[in-house]
């Protein structure tokens, strides 16, 4: 019952022929519904009745009979009223072996179906450009804006260098020299913010690709460390091996640690210690850097990675000069190499950030 | 003997600042203010490192290294980019063949000394 259910039900046209004289023995809804024809003139009906190619059908029958696999038909069924209906025309075999069910759909229904995918491409295609167009758009509009931010700060942060790294000889006394150190402060403020907001939006304007190349971790960290000048301010020890290597873009390798590195150091009351360690596991490098600071509350664990979050809010952030984007920025680095970031972390006894690497990064 | 260090760059403060920082560190400055000029300047003097703007006028930065490198007189005057503009994807390429290093503005004077010192040390 439930077969004959589904028989009935369903849209495209379907009807059983006796082999030997081609004719019809049972049918569907469809098939009236797609021919126009009263069900009751249609049992015992020869197919000929129905279309003036019998002979295809007859053909591909004996096709089936030999075994053979058929393709579909493209043939003509006559309708009630005379009008000839383009279709689909599959015939398959059936059991008892004399009997062969002809399943049918206007080639319209068909071609509708394509033309509207075909539609939905071009619509797909056009939206797809359009995003592309957009990422360059955006793309092009940071590097703009990086050149004509950064351009004038050389001069203003050149000079100023120049008339404090020798005030005296540019006669700078005083209130003027106190003056001039606040801009320079902030100048480099300003450069920082800007190195990070240009850093970031490239990321996100998804044009970024990494450069995988061997990397030896120990004097890069070393690198970090001394060009940072972290040690004046921590007691950091680089507990690298020496042939430890992984397979990443090194500028983003250096950009990750560096701010986990310096996060550790300014986050961090004296007497202040950092661990730079490697291990590594079936799957990943594990490169962690382990701080004795002022660690983090549980509840902001979820969010730190998050663009210009800060562990404890502005106060923090003016407290300790940060802007909040370079996690977020190491953490994008990381997962462009499929690589995750982990933290554990105690208040008031430290935190430490275990950056994992996968060992098939691509090169 | 202080080594030549030549600056191409249009932005007229830039070349100025570039100017007294250079001789601050101990260079000789040549200042250029774009990529032609630099190169009929190149016909009379040979600075032992270019430092080199990329988006100028009328040729690019990009152009300029293209026009040195095929000059067989000119092609061994190692480049240091020194630019506002990023480098992305490709670029980071072209800048490790072509080029020795890439210096992002702005630079402070003790960072271009060293990276000059550096530099110069190795060479």
């Amino acid at each position: 019952m439930m077969y004959r259910r589904i028989f009935e039900r369903v849209v495209v046209g379907i009807f059983i022929i006796e082999s030997d004289c081609l004719t019809i023995i049972d049918f569907n809804r469809a098939m009236c519904n797609i021919l126009n024809y009263n069900p009751e003139n249609i049992i015992g009906s020869p197919i000929t009745k129905f279309s003036d190619e019998s002979p295809k059908i007859e053909e591909k029958i004996r096709e089936l009979v030999a075994g053979h696999i058929i393709d579909p038909l493209v043939i003509e069924l006559k309708k009630s009223n005379g009008e000839r209906v383009k279709v689909v025309f599959i015939i398959s075999t059936f059991e008892p072996k004399h009997l062969y069910i002809c399943t049918f759909m206007p080639i319209d229904w068909l071609s509708n179906y394509f033309v509207k995918s075909r539609e939905n491409q071009e619509i797909e295609k056009r939206a797809i450009s359009k995003l592309d167009d957009e990422i360059d758009f955006r793309k092009d509009f940071i590097m703009t804006a990086a050149h004509e931010l950064r351009t004038p700060l050389q001069p203003i942060l050149g000079y100023l260098h120049l008339l404090l790294d020798d005030p005296l000889a540019f006669e700078l006394k005083g209130d003027a020299q106190r003056m001039l150190r606040i801009c320079l402060d902030n100048v480099e403020r300003e450069r920082y913010i800007i190195e990070r907001m240009l850093e970031i939006s490239l990321l996100y304007s998804g044009k970024f690709q990494i450069k995988p190349t061997s990397v030896i971790l120990r004097p890069l960290v070393t690198e970090i460390i001394e060009k940072g000048e972290y040690e004046r301010e921590a007691d950091i020890s680089n507990e690298i091996p020496e042939a430890s290597s992984i397979t990443a873009d090194r500028d983003c390798l250096h950009s990750i640690l560096e701010s986990l590195i310096s996060n550790a150091v300014q986050f961090n009351k004296p007497p202040k210690r950092v661990w730079v360690t490697y291990s590594f596991s079936e799957q990943f490098h594990q490169l962690s850097v382990k701080d004795n600071g002022v660690g983090i509350d549980k509840n902001s664990i979820p969010f730190i990675f998050e663009p210009f979050h800060l562990a404890d809010g502005a106060k923090l952030s003016r407290g300790y000069k940060r802007l909040g984007l370079a996690l977020s920025i190491a953490n994008k680095y990381v997962k462009l190499h499929g690589g995750d970031i982990q933290v554990e972390s105690e208040v008031g006894s430290g935190t430490t950030f275990t950056v994992r690497f996968p060992k098939d990064v691509i090169v | 003997m202080s080594y030549t260090v030549m600056v191409i760059d249009d932005d007229q403060p830039t070349l100025e600042v570039m100017n007294l920082i250079l001789q601050k560190i101990g260079y000789m400055p040549l200042l250029s203010q774009n990529g032609l000029d630099a190169l009929d300047k190149l016909k009379y003097e040979r600075p032992d490192l270019i430092l080199l703007d990329l988006q100028m006028m009328p040729i690019d930065g990009w152009e300029f290294l293209r026009k040195l490198k095929q000059e067989q007189s000119l092609k061994d005057i190692p480049v240091m980019l020194f630019t506002a503009r990023p480098l992305i994807n490709e670029e980071r390429q072209w800048a490790e063949k072509m080029t020795v290093k890439v210096l992002e503005k702005p630079v402070a004077p003790a960072e271009l000394k060293n990276e000059l010192l550096e530099f110069f040390r190795k060479k």
